[in-house]
Order: structure tokens, then C-alpha cells, then sequence
């Protein structure tokens, strides 16, 4: 995530949730399923969601521009079906805010 | 493996900004940058790219307010700049636009009631089809507008998409981020095109193919032994 302040897991999901639902309404929300599974204190965490909505959940977070009253914007680093395999190689906007 | 490139980056005034941005763009995985600056690019900030290894590429958003104007400044610019693009404000300069080959790029406003009223639509593809010219999407467009206006600029957008595709006319989209908050990733760019009723692979072509082919095309052109399209000295 990029921003100047400092985010809850909860203000993300919400984030998240709140901008599938402006975008795909209550039927996309339950098809997308967005999950976030962990969230870490360097502002980086992993999102799940249905492999067949990965496209509309991209869109959906590059249209996001507010988290918790707050600018920000949210980056994929990586998409996988697997955690393990997301884990492995990690990417350089794993050191980026 | 595919180059990708956000084509629109408005430069800030802010030499760090700009740095900063060129940093993420870096990190988010472009391979090059369309800058739109005012002046010359900083040679501090050209330095930087190639070592990041982003290719910096110099565009200027041109607003000419009538069609005479557009044709005054196309020619003060073209061989300055590796990118022109218009900022179609009229349906004058649009079509006039669409029409010269020394114009890259259409861009069509932001602002929901201009763009009912100027957009691309059949005639302007038409005209585009057979100049060269792309047409541009911008993610800034409709980042931070409400569902109303998003919604409604979404439907003009997928119409203009569709006038594209039907005479094969470039498509490009790009992030058009003044600030580092505003870029996105490739692929987040890509997606955006799904919402404008794009298949997963011309969205890909469109951060990348589409607009490297326009920055070689004219760099060709820029080049000492270009003399005329199809002619150069060997």
C-alpha cells in the first residue's frame, strides 16, 4: 500500500469491500470474495479472493483511493493460487510504502 | 515478457516527486514512462532512469482552443516532443486532430458534461483509423469521482472503446497520475479495461504493445536518417 499514514487490517478490508460492492454491487461481493488474510505492520498483506473474479479484484483496487479517511493507493505485487508459491520469490515493491 | 509503460505521467513541479514517482514506477514494474513536463526533463532525473533501467519518454499534452492553433503549435512541436498528444476540448480540434498524422495520442475530457458533449465517437475513430492515431484512456479520469459521474464516464468510455476496436484504432491506457498516490500497476491498469468490455489480452497489449510501438514508431522519425515515411538514408 502507498499512503502517508498508517492502516488497520480491518480499515483495509473494509476498503476493499466497500470498492467491490460501488463497483459490482452485492452479487459481485459474493462471487469476488475478498479476504484478507494477513496484514503486516509494513502496510503489505495478502488478499484472497475467487480466481476467476482476479481481473474485476484488480480493477477493484486500482480504483480504490481512499482507506480509512485516508489517500491511499493499493498495489499488487503478486497474484498465485497457492500462498506457498506468493511467498517464495518476493518482488521489490516488497520494500516500497 | 512483455515492456510495460505507463504513457501519461503529468510531471510535478517538485523535482523529488518526480523522482519519487519514477522510483515506483520502477518498483510497480514499468519498463518505461510517457512523462508530460514543461520544460526539459532533468538530466539528474534521466540519469536516475537508465539506471533503474526505465526508459524516459518525452510527451507534451497539447490544448489548442481552435483548429488554427492546433496546426501553429503541431508544427512548433512535433520534432521536440517523442509523443503529441490533444486534449480535445472541441469537436473542431477533435476531428482536426484525428485527421493529422503528426498527432499520437487523442485525449478527450475528464469532466462528464464536456465529455457528452466531445468524444470519440464513430466519425472521430474513423478519422483516427486512418491517421495513426491512438485513443487514450486515463485512470485519472475517473479515480475519486463519485458512482453517479464514474458510472456515467464508464458508459461513454466503453462506447468509446467499442468505436476503437470496430476501425482498429491503437488503444492505450495509462494511469495520467500527477502524484505518486495516483499510478497504479500494469496489470491494475489492465484490469480497468474489463470494466470497458475489453478482453484480458488487448488490455495487456494496451499498457504495453500499443504505446511502445508509438514511442518507436516516432523515434524512428526523430532519428538524422529519416527523410519521409518509408524513406531513410542508409
Amino acid at each position: 500500500m502507498a499512503s502517508s499514514g498508517f492502516f488497520k487490517e480491518k480499515e483495509v478490508i473494509d476498503a476493499v469491500r466497500k470498492g467491490v460492492l460501488n463497483l459490482y454491487g452485492i452479487e459481485g461481493l459474493s462471487l469476488i470474495d475478498p479476504m484478507l488474510i494477513d496484514f503486516s505492520e509494513g502496510q503489505k498483506g495478502t488478499l484472497r479472493c475467487n480466481t476467476s473474479y482476479l481481473r474485476e479484484m484488480r480493477a477493484t483496487l486500482a480504483l480504490i483511493t481512499n482507506v480509512g479517511g485516508q489517500s491511499a493507493a493499493i498495489f499488487v505485487e503478486k497474484a498465485s493460487g497457492t500462498i506457498k508459491s506468493l511467498r517464495k520469490n518476493q518482488s521489490p515493491l516488497s520494500n516500497a510504502r | 515478457m512483455r515492456r510495460f509503460i505507463d504513457f501519461h505521467i503529468k510531471a510535478p513541479e517538485d523535482e523529488g516527486t518526480l523522482q519519487s514517482m519514477l522510483e515506483l514506477g520502477s518498483k510497480l514494474g514499468f519498463k518505461g514512462l510517457g512523462i508530460v513536463a514543461s520544460g526539459k526533463i532533468p538530466d539528474s532525473i534521466r540519469k536516475n532512469a537508465s539506471e533503474q533501467g526505465v526508459d524516459l519518454v518525452s510527451r507534451v499534452d497539447l490544448k489548442p482552443r481552435n483548429t488554427r492553433e492546433l496546426t501553429s503549435v503541431l508544427r512548433k512541436m512535433r520534432r521536440r516532443f517523442e509523443i503529441i498528444a490533444i486534449d480535445c476540448r472541441s469537436k473542431e480540434v477533435a476531428r482536426q486532430a484525428a485527421k493529422d498524422n503528426r498527432v499520437d495520442v487523442l485525449n478527450f475530457p475528464s469532466s462528464y458534461p464536456d465529455r457528452k458533449k466531445v468524444w470519440f465517437d464513430r466519425q472521430e475513430a474513423s478519422l483516427a483509423s486512418g491517421a495513426n492515431c491512438a485513443y487514450e484512456t486515463n485512470l485519472s479520469d475517473i479515480l475519486g469521482k463519485g458512482p453517479i459521474v464514474a458510472s456515467g464516464l464508464l458508459t461513454i468510455m466503453r462506447d468509446e472503446v467499442e468505436n476503437a476496436n470496430r476501425c482498429k484504432v491503437p488503444i492505450v491506457v495509462s494511469s495520467g497520475a500527477a502524484a505518486p498516490l495516483f499510478m497504479r500497476d500494469p496489470r491494475g491498469l489492465a484490469a480497468i479495461l474489463c470494466l470497458l468490455g475489453m478482453e484480458e489480452m488487448e488490455g495487456l497489449d494496451a499498457v504495453s504493445t500499443n504505446p511502445w510501438r508509438l514511442v518507436e514508431v516516432n523515434r524512428g522519425k526523430l532519428g538524422r536518417e529519416f527523410v519521409a515515411p518509408g524513406v531513410r538514408v542508409l
